[in-house]
């Protein structure tokens, strides 16, 4: 490979530069570094997050239940 | 790099390492560490996943003073094992790479897609050590001495790296103008 080839291929990349970092990065960075630092945090949104989806399995099937109560009570009280 | 730039990384007692330290280094370095990370991962994910972890785990360190966290060259050390680790992670997995570009126009002006395209795909299919050699003496107009410095590796290595992924770059784009006419 000759000199003047080595030129070439440098003159085509150097038209180019890598793309930049995204400019919420430094956001997510610092996000992750914070709760880096205060790790209980993560843990209280994670203990939170698990206590809203028990709340709303069981929201879920008391109104299931509760439903198939009511209509049952009024299919009996009509002597069906 | 050199061993005196490392040992410059000090740590005192057990106190936490400051944010504003932190957000400083960051300020400092990450663009152009974010564009070191791309060109050696050639992954867009990859590179940003890098980043994070570096300046995450540096927040988790305790006493690092200012003038270690600024220290360019101990940042660029650890961007350069998290993405030879992530790429090890990869292989092992074989994950596939996310396809976002790295390359972007160094001017204003039209591009062309088509060679933008090629040289970007030409790029990931060169290993990461010579992708990393070239991005350092291309882009960040380093000399072989001072990339051999960084890296840690003989300037012959080095320079062997750059001629050899030179010379892959130069049989694609022959190949690639060549089929073009």
């Amino acid at each position: 490979m000759t000199n003047q080839e080595f030129q070439g291929v440098e003159e085509i990349l150097a038209r180019y530069k890598p793309t930049e970092a995204p400019a919420d990065l430094l956001r997510r960075v610092e996000q992750r570094a914070s709760y880096r630092r205060r790790p209980w945090r993560e843990l209280l949104i994670a203990a939170m997050s698990a206590a809203a989806e028990v709340v709303l399995a069981v929201g879920i099937r008391g109104l299931i239940t509760g439903t198939t109560v009511i209509v049952l009570l009024l299919v009996a009280s009509k002597g069906y | 790099m050199t061993d005196s730039a490392n040992q410059r990384v000090r740590t005192q007692g057990s106190r936490d390492t400051d944010p504003a330290d932190i957000a400083l280094a960051y300020r400092t370095h990450a663009a152009a560490l974010y564009r070191y990370a791309i060109m050696l991962t050639a992954d867009a994910a990859a590179a940003e996943d890098a980043i994070q972890q570096v300046f995450v785990k540096l927040a988790g360190r305790k006493g690092l003073t200012l003038p270690g966290v600024i220290e360019g060259f101990y940042l660029r050390r650890a961007v350069r094992n998290e993405c030879y680790r992530i790429l090890s992670q990869r292989r092992r997995e074989s994950a596939q790479m996310d396809g976002d570009s790295i390359l972007a126009p160094a001017a204003g002006g039209s591009v062309d897609h088509e060679e933008k395209a090629m040289i970007e795909g030409a790029l990931r299919r060169l290993p990461p050590d010579q992708r990393e050699v070239i991005h350092m003496k291309i882009y960040e107009q380093l000399t072989f001495q001072q990339i051999a410095d960084q890296i840690g590796e003989p300037i012959n290595t080095v320079a062997g790296r750059y001629r050899y992924g030179l010379e892959k770059l130069r049989q694609w784009l022959a190949a690639f103008q060549e089929n073009r006419k």
